[in-house]
């Protein structure tokens, strides 16, 4: 026998590491290091020297900058089919937007058809954050939530990117998923419907698609699994 | 090849699932093997035990990340090994238990946390809450068995910076379990 030199249960705590979430996983496998190729004494100094400049810049131009951009939203969306959204004055609900890790458990805010329509949808598309944005078909709102967890959001953008991935569903893979939708926060949406019935008729209202695709079994699974999440 | 197109090998039961695994896979399976077990011969067989385990898993499951998952089935499958061996060699699961050694609470119900899952629980909530290098610092020691060096090596950081993040994690978990024994 082993002259054993630790308490029983280190063994069961190494084993119930094993159980850990295999986005965790997953995340250690593919994780890169940060190169820094200057000293960070260096590197503070130019940071500091640039939030000075930024700040001096930003307090002279925000009006106009925020202008400019305003203006650019809304000349990509011309031919969005919208008329009720107000591009003059822009409002978010501060706060509305949670930010999560979809390992844990996933929280989601529900908006209501008309929040949705008048307020976010542009603003969410253009905000450089990962989205998963769902209907259910007994609700009247629709469900938002953003991906914290990089690993997570280049998953998903790896999946619908490389279409050879989707493919068409015999069966329905989600009855209670009415809309789905992944937007990307650089103005790109994807739109894998997760039934074989009509897939997307009705909401195109919402966005402009890039496309739309019928998900693979395996990445069904997968957002449903995110989507139960929440619901537990 | 990608992950999905290897599961779908996988479901379609067609044997190229397998030497596509061993392709991407093999070498990462055999570290994490033989960093517990520190035996070519029985990390060979744990490998090749994984790959019936995992053709024998799919279908039913289907994993989004195949890596993951594979890993899951051969750490495992390695720490049977080393129980069943009874070996007299330092392994390095003996040495991660005798560093896990810190995490465990006086008096202990870490038996009860882990029979009823509470364990597994508490320890992805405290995962998800460290922030990204540390996680990977963790998962990198705990999860692959990578040596101090190794993990060093792949973020960046000097051993004792590795060394010292991984104390205090072990420290952070003790409490947790502290807390986590008063509920059970």
């Amino acid at each position: 026998m082993r002259d054993q030199k630790y308490n029983k249960d280190s063994e069961l705590l190494l084993e119930a590491i094993g159980e850990i979430d295999d986005r965790f996983i997953f995340e250690a496998e593919s994780y890169e290091r940060k190169k820094s190729s200057l000293p960070l004494r260096k590197l503070i100094i130019a940071a500091v020297a640039l939030s000075l400049v930024f700040t001096f810049t930003l307090s002279l131009g925000i009006g106009l900058m925020l202008g400019s951009n305003r203006d650019k939203v809304d000349n990509d969306f011309n031919n969005a089919p919208n008329e009720d959204y107000d591009g003059a004055d822009g409002n978010v609900k501060p706060g509305v937007q949670p930010i999560v890790t979809l390992s844990d458990t996933l929280h989601s805010v529900k908006f209501s058809s008309e929040d949705f329509s008048t307020e976010f949808d542009r603003d969410m598309l253009f905000d450089g954050k990962t989205k998963l944005i769902w209907k259910y078909s007994d609700e009247e709102s629709y469900r938002v939530c953003t991906i914290s967890s990089n690993s997570d959001a280049k998953q998903l953008r790896t999946q619908l990117e490389s279409k050879s991935g989707f493919k068409n569903v015999s069966e329905p893979a989600g009855d209670s998923i009415d809309g789905f939708w992944v937007c990307f926060g650089d103005g790109l949406v994807y739109t894998p419907y997760l039934r074989s019935s009509d897939g997307n008729v009705g909401y195109g209202e919402l966005f402009d698609y890039e496309q739309e695709l019928e998900p693979s079994k395996s990445f069904a699974t997968f957002i449903r699994e995110i989507i139960n999440e929440e619901s537990n | 090849m990608e992950d999905f197109k290897i599961v779908d090998l996988y479901w379609e039961r067609s044997e190229r699932a397998i030497s596509e695994t061993r392709t991407k896979y093999e070498r990462m399976l055999s570290g994490i093997s033989y960093s517990l077990l520190r035996s070519d011969e029985d990390a060979e067989e744990c490998v090749n035990d994984t790959y019936l385990s995992a053709w024998n898993s799919m279908p039913s499951d289907r994993p989004i990340y195949l890596g993951a998952y594979l890993s899951k089935i051969i750490r495992a499958l390695s720490i049977d090994k080393f129980r069943s061996k009874h070996s007299k060699r330092r392994g390095g699961f003996e040495e991660l238990c005798e560093e896990l050694d810190e995490c465990i609470p006086d008096p202990s119900s870490i038996q009860a946390q882990y029979e009823n899952g509470q364990l597994a629980k508490a320890i992805n909530r405290f995962i998800a809450e460290l922030p990204e290098e540390k996680r990977v610092i963790f998962i990198r020691r705990y999860f692959y068995s990578d040596s101090v060096e190794q993990i060093a090596a792949r973020m960046g950081f000097t051993s004792s910076k590795v060394k010292t993040s991984l104390f205090r994690m072990r420290e952070e978990l003790r409490q947790i379990l502290e807390k986590e024994d008063m509920l059970v």
